[in-house]
């Protein structure tokens, strides 16, 4: 109904558009346009922000969407290839996707109220530039951010995401290109189908999360994986929940260095049938300080080549352990067997008997699994053996 | 034949209308904050005005008068150029806007207030459009200024 095209210092405030055919305000190629209090409804879409996908690279102008309502799109509430673009307060309800984004050189979106999600796109006919994104104080049902371009940045925080189905957060790489920075701050994702925080790529691509950052985020009573993870070259994760997820807590695969601080997966219900941490193909993994709860599996690692927990609690993968177990001769066993509960074969372990019987032993040997203590004579049956132990992969 | 006086007020200006229907402006008013006041009567009770007036608000004078408010506005906007700085438009009323062939072009310079409605004549098509322009305000006052399309019709997908 309104369009505006290649204007310079435009601006629209205090209206209402609706019922139109197309697009309720539509703005292409601003130098600079100003779109502020308005209210667009019942529009095949309520607003549109349009550079072609081929003048991305070249088209610097800016508009500004502030203080906007979108209801009852047919389409989008919001739909855009935009080179530059602020969205500043916006609220959209009945839409069929909130905010539909399929190119842009950089992008702010603050406070957002998103009923039908916010799926926003890096498309390769910009012309390969790297994109930056801001994603600050947003409630939606789903974020979903691809790139088939590299991303310098991608900022997202204060966030509450409550899914109605598949991820909550996700981050999907479509090419070569790296995405280099991923900060998440303040972020609770909730009730997904699939998984909460999601980074990964498509099978034929190369592209890797270079350096990724969460800090205080929640992802919680998901159908499966609280954090789904994949392919980060570095990724620190600070003060992360993933509770009541029915699959898992935390998934980490394919990634360089992973180093959690103060995370937690705590069981709530079914939580957890397939244990709270899930690493795989991890070259070295830290974990300071962190609580990991089963609800029957626990952590499980596999092709972690270098990894440490310090000061852990609960289920974790155990580096060390230690305990006191007594057995009970029946005048026929000679070997006796302690499961020790690390992650793999130790390498240093002992047994310390503590009562005369015990010392009888002849020798002890350890593989993935147990502490094998051996007697050359099957104690006499109800003879008591008492043994302390220590095992350190 | 008396002739006799009726008037009524409008935002901040009074209009008088004579027993002939001829509409006068009373030029004491302080009405020259705008370029141009666009505004209508609804002799048919419809909600739409009818007969739309363009007023000069330096002059106090009614410069057109039509009952197609595209034309007014058209008016209205081929005299932008002359003023050699930003004008200041405002559109009071109900207006049907035939945008059937072509939309409301909007020039450079230009300040618009809408205090009412303006309603597309066809919902298919745009109503309002500046391109390769600069310096452009479309702004609602007195609460919600509307600009809608009142037929709902069928959308098609793109």
């Amino acid at each position: 109904m309104i369009h505006f095209d290649n204007v310079t210092n435009g601006y629209i405030r205090d209206l209402e558009v609706r019922n139109g055919y197309s697009r309720g305000i539509e703005v292409d190629y601003p130098d600079f346009v100003v779109v502020e209090n308005v209210i667009s409804h019942d529009n095949y879409r309520n607003y549109m922000h349009w550079v072609s996908p081929s003048d991305l690279k070249s088209w610097d102008g800016v508009a500004i969407f502030r203080n906007v309502k979108s209801y009852n799109a047919n389409n989008n509430g919001f739909d855009g290839t935009s080179p530059t673009l602020i969205i500043d307060g916006f609220m959209s309800k009945g839409d069929g996707t909130s905010i539909a984004i399929d190119g842009y050189k950089r992008i702010i979106l603050r406070n957002i109220h998103a009923e039908k999600g916010i799926n926003i796109g890096a498309g390769a006919w910009t012309g390969n530039i790297a994109v930056d994104a801001i994603l600050d104080g947003i409630y939606t049902n789903k974020i979903y951010m691809w790139f088939s371009v590299g991303a310098n940045g991608i900022k997202i925080s204060n966030v509450t995401v409550d899914a109605s189905g598949g991820n909550g957060v996700e981050l999907h790489i479509k090419s070569d290109s790296n995405v280099e920075y991923v900060l998440f701050d303040n972020v609770e994702v909730k009730n997904f189908a699939w998984a909460g925080i999601v980074l990964t790529r498509d099978s034929t691509v190369a592209g890797r999360f270079s350096v990724v950052e969460m800090t205080n985020i929640v992802a919680r009573d998901g159908a499966q994986r609280g954090f789904y993870i994949y392919y980060v070259d570095y990724l620190r994760m600070t003060n992360c929940v993933a509770k009541g997820n029915d699959w898992r807590g935390f998934v980490i695969a394919n990634s360089n260095y992973v180093e959690m601080v103060n995370c937690s997966a705590i069981k709530s219900g079914a939580y957890n049938q397939d244990g709270p941490l899930d690493l795989n193909t991890v070259t070295t993994f830290r974990a300071i300080g962190c609580h990991f709860e089963t609800g029957g599996v626990n952590a499980t690692l596999t092709s972690v080549t270098d990894y440490r927990f310090d000061g852990c609690s609960g289920n974790y993968p155990k580096t060390n352990n230690s305990g006191t177990t007594t057995f009970t001769g029946d005048g026929s066993t000679t070997t006796f067997t302690i499961p020790h509960g690390l992650v793999a074969q130790p390498s240093k372990y002992f047994v310390q008997p503590l009562n005369a019987d015990a010392r009888a032993y002849s020798s002890v040997s350890a593989d993935a699994t147990n502490i094998s203590v051996t007697f050359d004579t099957a104690p006499a049956s109800g003879t008591t053996l008492t043994f302390y132990w220590y095992a350190e992969v | 034949m008396s002739m006799k006086k009726v008037s009524f007020k409008m935002g901040d200006w009074t209009f008088n209308y004579n027993s002939l229907r001829d509409f006068e402006f009373d030029i004491s008013e302080p009405h020259n904050s705008y370029d141009y006041i666009i505004f209508g009567e609804d002799t048919d009770r419809d909600g739409i005005a009818d007969a739309i007036y363009a007023k000069n608000g330096n002059s106090g004078k009614i410069e057109a008068k039509s009952n197609e408010f595209r034309e007014i506005v058209d008016y209205v906007i081929s005299r932008v150029s002359e003023f050699g700085r930003v004008v200041r438009i405002r559109i009071v009323g109900s207006f049907e806007v035939d945008n059937s062939s072509e939309p409301v072009n909007i020039p450079s310079n230009i300040y618009i207030e809408l205090d009412g409605t303006l309603i597309a004549k066809d919902y298919t098509k745009t109503m309002v459009k500046a391109s390769n322009v600069s310096n452009i305000w479309l702004v609602g006052v007195h609460g919600m200024a509307i600009i809608v399309v009142v037929l709902v019709g069928m959308f098609l997908l793109e």
